[in-house]
């Protein structure tokens, strides 16, 4: 392996290490606010929303937001099987199914 | 929960990480295919995925590596696509107080998006299981080192997944993740804020900085509707 790509995977790690686990470090505080708790409560969902929902949207950088948009389609199907069976596997089985059809025919 | 021991709570995380193992295995196959194309080694792919374990960070690191950027450009790309978990840490904390630093120092190593979403899904609910954890978190962690491995190898034959429809396992996962949590009038709220912050900032934000506005605003909005009422939380 050349030394470069040695230090930019070192470098990498590092940086990511940074992010994950600096905050460890800190001492231990009082109890927060009642209010401060409330928004970190909301920040899980906040993220994971925010980590998704531009991928039912945008394509190649391309806002999409038509009838012939196969992850939207996808999507919605998806949503809908998470909402009734609350279950992770099957809403991930039938977005993908969906959007393979959904595909097709286009 | 009293009588189950941490052998059943490790599997318990395993069996629930599955979904999202294959989905961060599924990214794992595309990124060791996609750094294989593109130049780099089996030892340097496995070597970034087992030390670095950032997916989107990985991704972004491919073509600023092809191109020769210098390392301190590409370990700022990686931490500014990462600042996120500090968020997902700061979020952690107050249930990892109990634990030593260094317990908690060495957790924090295998951290994901996924280790968390399930993880946090656990603790809001009152279920505290550092075994739980490692379940999660390792297979998430095994499932996305051992992909790499295969996609280095397996180069050829999937040559497009997006053609079987596997760019969207990731979405469509998490999505079976997020809607049951849609409970409350504060979380609906949370959940329209960020998909409109987060779509509006992929277009008009440069790199992963949508997922940081759109977390940070979105979770914050309920705060100002909800001031008056008197909440028992």
């Amino acid at each position: 392996m050349n030394s470069t790509r040695f230090i930019i995977i070192i470098a990498m790690a590092l940086a990511t290490y940074f992010t994950k686990g600096s905050l460890m470090f800190l001492k231990r505080r009082k109890k927060l606010p009642p209010l401060i708790n409330k928004w970190l409560s909301y920040i899980p969902l906040a993220i994971m929303v925010s980590l998704i929902a531009p991928s039912f949207f945008i394509q190649e950088g391309q806002f999409i937001c038509s009838w012939f948009n196969p992850y939207l389609w996808a999507g919605i199907f998806a949503a809908f099987t998470a909402y009734w069976k609350e279950n992770m596997l099957l809403t991930m089985v039938v977005g993908i199914i969906t959007l393979l059809i959904f595909k097709t025919i286009n | 929960m009293k009588q189950t021991s941490s052998k059943q709570l490790f599997m318990l995380g395993v069996k629930e990480a599955l979904p999202l193992a294959l989905s961060v295995s599924t990214s794992g196959l595309v990124f060791g295919l996609l750094g294989k194309q593109l130049g780099m080694t089996m030892l340097e792919l496995t070597l970034m995925s087992a030390l670095v374990f950032a997916g989107a960070a990985q991704f972004a690191a491919l073509p600023l590596i092809a191109s020769n950027l210098d390392p301190f450009s590409i370990a700022l790309t990686t931490y500014i696509i990462n600042l996120r978990y500090y968020l997902i840490a700061a979020s952690l904390l107050p249930y990892w107080w109990g634990n030593k630093t260094k317990t908690n120092a060495f957790r924090a190593f295998f951290l994901t998006d996924e280790a968390y979403a399930l993880t946090i899904n656990r603790y809001e609910k009152g279920f505290y299981s550092t075994s739980y954890y490692w379940g999660v978190a390792l297979s998430i962690y095994f499932g996305w080192v051992g992909a790499t491995i295969l996609g280095v190898l397996g180069g050829k034959l999937i040559p497009d997944p997006a053609r079987f429809g596997l760019d969207f396992a990731f979405p469509a996962a998490f999505l079976g993740l997020i809607i049951p949590q849609l409970k409350s009038v504060d979380k609906l709220i949370v959940a329209l804020a960020s998909a409109v912050l987060s779509i509006w900032g992929s277009i008009y934000l440069p790199g992963k900085w949508y997922i940081i506005l759109a977390g940070l605003a979105g979770s914050s909005l309920p705060l100002f509707f909800s001031k008056g009422e008197k909440s028992n939380e």
